[in-house]
């Protein structure tokens, strides 16, 4: 039972992810904005979070930033979600300490593939 | 019209002829007089020496017929006497109407005188003779008569003495008369003919010096100034002509003053044409400097026509990229027909200042068709740089927003069709799947028209190296051998191995190449006879890809329009899943971004070929 960190303003998204993620058996926490994904990684430690760019607050990259700054949440894997995708997008993404890029839209096996690859049972 | 030139040259001529006719005359009447007079003198002293020499011949006959009388007794003396006397008398009267010399007179006198004594003396011979004898006679001669007939003869010669001196000195007088008139004539021909030289040459001369004034002003003119004029002084013909010539400068003046109106009217026009024109446009000559700024590309470049002028391009405008396009332009004038289509895109200023320029050249040709230089334009292209960015962030904001909403539906599609949260019937995993299928459709779609609004803008950068095209591919093509085997189909790939490395971005290369042939696999027929051909073939400085496919063929309308955007091909009225019809529309910006070309040539029903090419790495 691993804990991942959804962070996402869409709710159609976060409603699908959540279902999805539940139904393959995680613990789902949701972000829907950047500080708030930052004081919610720290709280609760996931083993992943799916990080959406673009956020209220705190965008994506900056709460990347953050949780990688951190001592605490440092190891924690980060994926970045987004639409926004272009080169400089995805080569900022890792720049700012991403471990990974999934282009919106997704589909469940790309999910799936993350999780496997990220979280070692 | 006064001919007074022709008067003055007839007179300056009439002058010499007068001046030449008086001298002869002249000459002729002195001459004439000199002889009259001559002649006339030497005549009367001839006459007067005549009559002296006859004179002197009747006495002395007259003497021998006194002797011959006193010897003898014959009659006939008397006779001859006689006849004599009336001789010596005669001449005598005649001697005396021709008296000339002075003591001419006085002689005449005393010969006459002394001659009537004679013939007196004779009478008393005679009466001697006959009163006295023969001997009284000769004595009474000898004794009176011979000493005055001595006396007579020495008068008569003393007369013709006189006469014949007198003739020596007339004839030394008239040779002194004759020279003093030759000097004369001479010095007063000399003074007439120096006077007629110098009357005439002043004359002539007054009458040319206007003409050489002419000559000078006429070459004046024919170097165009027409300000020259003549003083019109005197009526002659010179003076008409120099009239003539006024009016001529005028009208030539005035004439110039038109065509340089004129020309300075095309000007103006012509500049205000040139100025009006909303590009920019630099016209320079073939030596590259520059010969025309107008309005446009001085507020472009910033520059001042009127400080440039004359000035080489590239020390006016320090732009490598723009000035190797002149150059280009210029080597490019032999293909006139080939229009030269060549452009850079430059950006001029800073900040919020920064336009964007689209820079093109083209030769200028002569009436003859010579080059005259180039004529540079410089358009600007800020604001469809503008509305193309505007363009680009609309279709990148589109795209990206159908993300978000296709994120659920694919997420919400593909649990459903796992069937996890729960079984769905035939029908309902059909709809589902269709779902899905357009889903998928439209996530390619948005993918595409990012990738394309990108490489429109020039956003992608091209990481172009060395590659080895085999390698490239490969990579391309292997993805695509079970799908192409799942129907029986034949997919060769003919790659020489000893090809040299082409310059490409691996990626990007292999992109066109799996999108070509994605095509060819969707088109080929799946009976079994499917079959596509992947060859590259090298020539001297490029590759040639060829991707050769037996499917149904584009038809001819198709051909051209192929590589536009969202134009797709539809069989049976409906376009194959899975593309979104920019694949080749993509293609195309990336070999163009490559400086190759890409091509299709096909047949209904046979099949198509395309062509792309690329260059070699040196």
């Amino acid at each position: 039972m691993s804990k991942i960190l959804v962070v996402e303003d869409e709710e159609r998204i976060i409603k699908v992810l959540d279902m999805f993620l539940k139904k393959e058996g995680h613990e789902v926490i949701i972000a829907k904005d950047g500080t708030s994904a930052v004081s919610l990684a720290q709280e609760s430690m996931p083993d992943l979070v799916f990080l959406d760019i673009v956020l209220p607050k705190l965008n994506g990259y900056l709460v990347c930033q953050a949780l990688k700054e951190e001592a605490s949440t440092n190891h924690i894997p980060v994926v970045f979600v987004s639409a926004k995708a272009q080169d400089e997008d995805i080569k900022k993404g890792y720049d700012v300490g991403g471990d990974d890029f999934l282009v919106k839209p997704f589909t469940p096996n790309q999910i799936r593939d993350i999780i496997k690859k990220y979280i070692k049972e | 019209m006064k001919r007074t030139l022709r008067a003055k040259l007839m007179a300056i001529f009439i002058l010499l002829l007068v001046i030449f006719i008086i001298n002869n005359v002249w000459a002729v009447l002195n001459f004439n007089s000199l002889t009259n007079s001559i002649e006339g003198i030497m005549e009367d002293n001839y006459q007067s020496v005549v009559s002296a020499q006859n004179m002197t011949n009747s006495i002395e006959r007259q003497d021998s017929a006194q002797l011959s009388f006193i010897f003898t007794q014959n009659e006939g003396t008397s006779n001859s006497f006689q006849r004599n006397q009336i001789e010596f008398i005669k001449a005598l009267t005649r001697a005396e109407e021709n008296v000339t010399e002075p003591g001419e007179a006085e002689l005449l006198g005393l010969i006459n005188e002394n001659y009537s004594q004679y013939i007196n003396l004779f009478q008393r011979l005679v009466e001697v003779k006959s009163l006295e004898g023969n001997i009284e006679a000769h004595e009474f001669y000898y004794n009176e008569v011979f000493p005055l007939f001595e006396t007579i003869k020495e008068e008569l010669r003393d007369l013709q003495i006189l006469n014949q001196e007198a003739m020596l000195t007339l004839r030394d007088r008239a040779g002194q008369t004759a020279m003093t008139a030759s000097y004369r004539a001479v010095i007063i021909a000399i003074i007439t003919v120096l006077g007629g030289l110098v009357i005439s040459f002043y004359l002539i001369n007054k009458t040319i010096t206007p003409v050489y004034g002419l000559v000078d002003k006429i070459r004046k003119i024919s170097e165009g100034d027409y300000s020259q004029q003549l003083d019109v002084s005197g009526n002659d013909e010179i003076g008409v002509l120099a009239k003539e010539f006024n009016y001529m400068t005028e009208q030539l003046k005035e004439y110039e003053k038109l065509n340089v109106q004129k020309l300075m009217d095309e000007k103006h026009k012509a500049d205000s044409i040139v100025n009006s024109i909303s590009d920019g446009i630099i016209v320079t000559d073939k030596n590259k400097k520059i010969s025309l700024i107008n309005r446009a590309a001085e507020r472009a470049f910033e520059i001042r026509q009127s400080e440039n002028i004359g000035k080489h391009f590239l020390e006016v405008i320090n732009n490598d990229e723009v000035f190797k396009l002149i150059e280009t332009a210029s080597k490019t004038d032999l293909d006139k027909d080939l229009a030269y289509k060549e452009y850079v895109d430059i950006t001029l200023g800073k900040d919020e200042n920064q336009k964007h320029y689209r820079v093109e050249a083209r030769t200028i040709h002569g009436v003859d068709d010579e080059s005259l230089g180039e004529v540079t334009l410089v358009q600007d292209i800020t604001k469809l740089k503008e509305i193309d960015q505007l363009k680009s962030q609309f279709v990148s904001t589109a795209a990206h927003e159908f993300r978000t909403p296709l994120t659920s539906i694919s997420m919400g599609a593909g649990l459903l069709l796992e069937q996890q949260i729960g079984q769905l019937n035939d029908d309902q995993l059909e709809l589902v799947s269709a779902i899905k299928e357009d889903e998928e459709r439209l996530t390619a779609l948005v993918s595409d028209l990012l990738d394309i609004s990108r490489m429109e803008s020039g956003k992608i950068e091209m990481d172009i190296e060395e590659h080895d095209i085999k390698e490239i591919v490969m990579h391309a093509v292997s993805p695509f051998k079970s799908q192409v085997e799942k129907i029986n189909g034949e997919l060769i790939v003919d790659i020489p191995d000893d090809l040299l490395k082409v310059k490409a971005d691996f990626n990007k290369i292999s992109w066109v190449l799996s999108n070509i042939v994605g095509n060819a696999v969707r088109y080929i027929p799946e009976d079994g006879s499917g079959k596509i051909e992947v060859a590259v073939k090298q020539s001297a400085n490029q590759f040639l890809f060829s991707i050769r496919d037996n499917g149904k063929g584009i038809p001819e309308e198709f051909q051209d329009r192929i590589f536009e955007k969202f134009v797709q091909l539809k069989s049976d009225g409906v376009a194959k899943t899975g593309s979104s019809g920019l694949g080749l529309s993509i293609s195309k910006e990336i070999v163009h971004a490559h400086n190759g070309r890409i091509w299709v040539k096909s047949k209904v029903g046979e099949g198509s070929v395309f062509y792309f090419t690329l260059k070699v790495a040196r």
